[in-house]
């Protein structure tokens, strides 16, 4: 099933010199860490600036598409940078990070988001020439960037969140939540 | 000045015994830290790298200043707000760290420099203003507000 | 003097001390930095 193949694979990252070298590092874990946090400010900064467009609460007399385009180069470099850092976090301490139900949750925000990206842009490639240059653009578009910030939102809170312990598979939870964060032994030790 | 005395008000009063109380209310704050953080970054950068010529070059930058100084201001009082809650939590041994001292210092230099100088002077036609002064401005803004975010980071490390 | 000028060479002042300072300050971490490092190596 799903949870043992991801377990297996957070197992076998956790035997790469590399991840552990990482995860014991003096200085090397933190800074990567501390690189993932500050980066938000270009990655999320730029974002925040164009769905604000979106919504026409800022530059409202800058064609929407304008400010999309040109933010578009800093906040993809951004993204870049917390990709990478954001991988070698989790390759660095594998196993807790697949079994983090925060993770877990993170990880489809990242995905809804990335959809709803996806469809924001299709709907603003199709639809510019009407409404770019209106001050506030119309309900659809606005919806997209409330739900664009909501998703990011969500998963900068759930990004934080994986460091508390609270559900943590050493604890007692409920069985739905063994399976949920992929607690594979302790669901195991749960059978009769 | 000694702070000593506020410091140590701060951490036994009613503001602490709530973020001290609930690891979930401190948690949900630092959210709302790291996301007015976020809308900070993005203003300062949108701003900074158009004074420095690199972004929305065809937008006058007296433009982009105007427009990304309201949801700065927002984005720092939603840090500042955050920030003294959480320092309530955790009021002396923030006293004792270097780190927290280096980022207030920092921070006190951003808000100074931010209102007192650049907003004023960037009011006028940017055209009026030597070329060199205005990428200075924008070079201290980003180094300020970089060493801000920074240090605060580096004071969970320390 | 007009206004404009004072605040032009305030902010040049301004930014040139703070600038300064921030290189001694990230000069002084990169320091501790290094030195806590080699310091892992000894041990």
């Amino acid at each position: 099933m799903l949870n043992e193949l991801l377990l297996t694979f957070a197992q076998w990252l956790d035997t790469h010199q590399w991840s552990t070298d990482i995860h014991e590092s003096i200085y090397m874990y933190s800074w990567i860490e501390a690189t993932h946090v500050l980066t938000l400010m270009i990655f999320l900064g730029m974002l925040c600036v164009i769905d604000l467009r979106m919504l026409g609460a800022i530059f409202p007399n800058v064609p929407a598409s304008k400010i999309a385009e040109r933010l578009d180069k800093p906040m993809i470099i951004g993204f870049v940078v917390m990709l990478i850092t954001g991988f070698l976090l989790f390759y660095a301490i594998p196993v807790r990070s697949t079994q983090s139900i925060w993770f877990r949750i993170k990880v489809v925000l990242l995905i809804l988001a990335g959809i709803n990206a996806f469809m924001f842009r299709a709907k603003m490639q199709a639809s510019s020439g009407t409404w770019d240059l209106d001050p506030i653009p119309p309900k659809r578009i606005r919806i997209g960037a409330i739900a664009s910030l909501v998703l990011w939102a969500g998963v900068v809170i759930t990004g934080r969140t994986i460091a508390y312990d609270w559900f943590d598979c050493h604890k007692q939870l409920p069985e739905f939540m063994y399976w949920a964060a992929g607690c594979v032994n302790e669901l195991a030790a749960l059978e009769p | 000045m000694d702070l000593y005395p506020f410091f140590d008000w701060l951490d036994t009063s009613m503001l602490a015994d709530i973020s001290k109380a609930y690891g979930g209310v401190f948690a949900v704050v630092q959210m709302f830290h790291l996301l007015g953080m976020s809308m900070l970054g993005g203003m300062v950068l949108v701003g900074d790298l158009r004074l420095l010529n690199v972004l929305l070059k065809d937008v006058p930058s007296e433009q982009v200043i105007e427009n990304t100084q309201k949801w700065f201001t927002v984005a720092l009082i939603v840090v500042m707000t955050s920030g003294i809650f959480m320092s309530s939590a955790v009021a002396m041994k923030l006293y004792y760290n270097q780190m927290f001292w280096a980022k207030m210092t920092s921070l006190a230099l951003g808000v100074t420099f931010v209102y007192a100088i650049r907003r004023p002077l960037l009011k006028f036609n940017h055209d009026t203003i030597n070329p060199w002064t205005i990428k200075l401005l924008a070079v201290t803004s980003i180094s300020i507000w970089f060493t801000v975010a920074a240090s605060g980071r580096w004071i969970g490390f320390s | 003097m007009s206004k404009q000028v004072i605040l032009e060479r305030v902010a040049i002042a301004f930014s040139i001390a703070v600038i300064c300072a921030g290189i001694w300050f990230w000069g002084e971490q990169i320091r501790y930095v290094l030195e806590t490092l080699a310091l892992a190596e000894d041990y």
